[in-house]
C-alpha cells in the first residue's frame, strides 16, 4: 500500500515516493470530479485533499521513464548533500520533478529512470537517507 | 481613496556587521528618513518593518529608544520580498485614510545566522534532496541557455554592469568593478553560475516614510502596488521564464496606467546574473530570450533607455534580504528626483521596483511585490 500523504498538511520528502523494488514516485488525481467537471486534475506529490475541490484524492504511481528538462552540478556545502552533487528537474508524464540526478553524463532531453540512492549526510536527520534519483542512461 | 507618497528614503552601507547590533544597524536609516520627510517621530502613524531571519519583533526592537512605540508596529516576513511586501502594506493605509505618514523598515542582519547561504526551511522536501538557492538559479540559467541560444559571457554581462553601477554607489557592499573574463574564472558555484553571478547575503537597514503628502523636494508618488504569492502547482512550469512576475507586472502597469515602454528607471531582482535576463523580460521590457540583446546595445546600462539596476543591484549591493526591497526604493526615490549623484543618468520620472524569490517547494517562487513610482511634474 502507498504512504499517504500526511493528512496534518505538511508534505513530506517520503510522501513522494515509495522506495520499491521498483522505486516509483507517486501522484494524485481527484476522486470526485471529472474532466466534465473540470476537476481530475493531477499533482504532485499526493495530497490529502484535491487543491482544487477539496474533495479526496487517489494516489497512483509516476512513470518510471521520463526526460532531463534541467541541471546543475552543485560544487558548494548544503546541509543536507555533499558537493559536487547534480540536481535536475525531470518530466515524467505530466509532472515535472526535482532530485538528485546519477549515471551517465546529463544533458537536457536525456532519458531518465527514476532510482533510490542513499545520501548523507542528512544533518539533524539522523544519519544518511534513502532519496529517489533519476539515472540517466549510458551512452 | 488618497495618494500614498514615498516621502524620504535612506540606507545605510549594506556590508558584514556581526559585532552590532538590529537596533544600532537600523538607527541611522530610521533618523534619516524621518528628517528627511521634514517630520518628527510624533507624526509617524504606524511602523511596518519587512525582515527574513533575524528574529522576532525586528520593527519594535529597531524602534526602540525612538520614541516610536505605542502605535502600530508591524512585523512582514514575505522572503526577498519582506519589505517591498512592508511598503505595499504602508501605501495601503495611507491610501485607505488609516494613516497619514507610516515608517517602513527594511532590516536585516544575516551574519549573526550562519552560513553563507541564505536560509531556507529544514523540513522543505526540495531542500532536503539538496537545493540551494544558487542551484535553482543555475537550472534555470541552463535551460534559458538551452532554449535561447544565449551564451555565458552574456550572463556574465549582467554582473559586469551591475558591478559597474555598484561602483558608483558609496553604501554597496561591493564597489570594485569586474570584467567578464574575472566573473567567469571565478568559483564556479552551480554550472554555469559562477561566485561573481551569484548575490551575498550581508547586513543592511534601509527605512522609508510613505505619506500622504509629499514632503521636501520632488514629489513622488506611487502609481500602483502589486503583490502576490507564486502559483502552487505540480505541472511543468516553465523556468526559462517567470510567469509570476509577468502576472504582477501586468497587475501593477493596469493599475498604474503605465506600460513598460514608460519606465525610465527600474531596480529589479538580480539575485544571480541569470535572474536579470529573465526578469527584464518578465517585466515586459522586451520579449523571451531578447534580454541579452537590450543589455549588449546598452538599453539597459546607467545612461541607456532605461537603466537597470543603477545602484549595483542585489550583485553589487549585496542581498541582506529583508533590506533589499527598501533599498530598491530608495534607489528608485533618488534617481526619480534626480539626487543619485555619480550614478544618475538622464533625468527620470518613471520608476520601478521588482523584488521576488522565495525557495519552497511547489511554488516557482514565494512572493512577488511590484511598485511603479512616478515623479509628479511641477506646477
Amino acid at each position: 500500500m502507498p504512504p499517504r500523504a500526511s493528512t496534518e498538511g505538511q508534505i513530506l520528502l517520503e510522501d513522494r515516493w515509495r522506495p520499491g523494488p521498483p522505486p516509483r514516485l507517486l501522484a494524485c488525481r481527484c476522486a470526485t470530479g471529472s474532466n466534465a467537471t473540470g476537476c481530475g486534475e493531477v499533482f504532485f506529490p499526493p495530497q490529502p485533499l484535491c487543491p482544487a475541490c477539496w474533495g479526496p484524492t487517489v494516489t497512483f504511481d509516476l512513470p518510471a521513464d521520463g526526460t532531463l528538462y534541467t541541471f546543475t552540478t552543485v560544487q558548494v556545502p548544503s546541509d543536507h548533500a555533499e558537493p559536487p552533487y547534480t540536481l535536475g528537474y525531470a518530466d515524467l508524464g505530466r509532472v515535472r520533478v526535482l532530485g538528485q540526478v546519477v549515471g551517465g553524463p546529463p544533458r537536457i532531453g536525456a532519458a531518465v529512470t527514476v532510482t533510490a540512492i542513499t545520501v548523507g549526510p542528512e544533518a539533524g536527520h539522523g544519519g544518511p537517507g534513502l532519496v529517489y534519483a533519476f539515472q540517466v542512461a549510458g551512452p | 481613496m488618497s495618494t500614498a507618497y514615498l516621502r524620504s528614503a535612506a540606507v545605510v552601507p549594506f556590508g558584514v556587521f556581526p559585532g552590532r547590533t538590529l537596533e544600532d544597524l537600523a538607527r541611522p536609516a530610521i533618523v534619516a528618513a524621518v528628517r528627511g520627510a521634514g517630520l518628527t517621530p510624533g507624526d509617524i502613524d504606524a511602523v511596518v518593518g519587512g525582515s527574513y531571519a533575524s528574529g522576532a519583533l525586528t520593527a519594535q526592537r529597531a524602534v526602540r529608544g525612538l520614541g516610536l512605540s505605542a502605535r502600530p508596529v508591524l512585523n512582514m516576513e514575505n522572503a526577498c520580498a519582506s519589505s517591498a511586501s512592508a511598503a505595499a502594506s504602508a501605501a495601503g493605509l495611507v491610501r485607505h485614510g488609516d494613516a497619514r505618514h507610516v515608517l517602513v523598515l527594511g532590516i536585516e542582519q544575516l551574519s549573526r545566522a550562519g552560513s553563507g547561504l541564505v536560509p531556507l526551511n529544514d523540513d522543505d522536501p526540495d531542500v532536503r534532496l539538496g537545493l540551494i538557492m544558487p542551484a535553482a538559479y543555475a537550472m534555470r540559467a541552463r535551460r534559458y541557455l538551452h532554449e535561447f541560444g544565449a551564451s555565458a559571457e552574456q550572463l556574465a554581462s549582467v554582473s559586469v554592469k551591475n558591478r559597474r553601477n555598484g561602483a558608483r554607489n558609496g553604501n554597496a557592499r561591493f564597489q570594485q568593478p569586474v570584467t567578464a573574463d574575472a566573473v567567469l574564472g571565478s568559483r564556479m558555484i552551480a554550472d554555469p553560475l559562477t561566485l561573481l553571478q551569484c548575490c551575498a547575503g550581508g547586513d543592511g537597514a534601509g527605512a522609508l516614510v510613505v505619506s500622504a503628502e509629499p514632503g521636501p523636494g520632488p514629489a513622488v508618488r506611487f502609481a500602483a502596488s502589486a503583490e502576490s504569492a507564486g502559483l502552487d502547482t505540480s505541472g511543468p512550469r516553465d523556468m526559462a521564464r517567470s510567469a509570476l512576475t509577468a502576472e504582477v507586472a501586468r497587475r501593477a502597469y493596469e493599475k498604474a496606467g503605465i506600460g513598460p515602454s514608460e519606465l525610465d528607471v527600474i531596480e529589479l531582482h538580480d539575485a544571480f546574473s541569470i535572474s536579470e535576463l529573465m526578469y527584464t523580460e518578465a517585466l515586459g521590457l522586451c520579449g523571451p530570450g531578447e534580454a541579452p540583446c537590450l543589455l549588449e546595445r546598452g538599453d539597459t546600462a546607467l545612461d541607456g533607455r532605461v537603466a537597470v539596476n543603477p545602484s549595483g543591484g542585489l550583485l553589487a549591493r549585496g542581498h541582506p534580504v529583508g533590506a533589499t526591497g527598501v533599498a530598491q526604493l530608495a534607489e528608485i526615490f533618488l534617481q526619480l528626483r534626480g539626487e543619485a549623484g555619480p550614478r544618475q543618468g538622464r533625468p527620470r520620472r518613471v520608476g520601478l521596483t521588482h523584488t521576488t524569490g522565495g525557495g519552497i517547494s511547489g511554488y516557482d517562487h514565494a512572493a512577488c511585490a511590484i511598485h511603479v513610482l512616478v515623479r509628479d511634474q511641477k506646477g
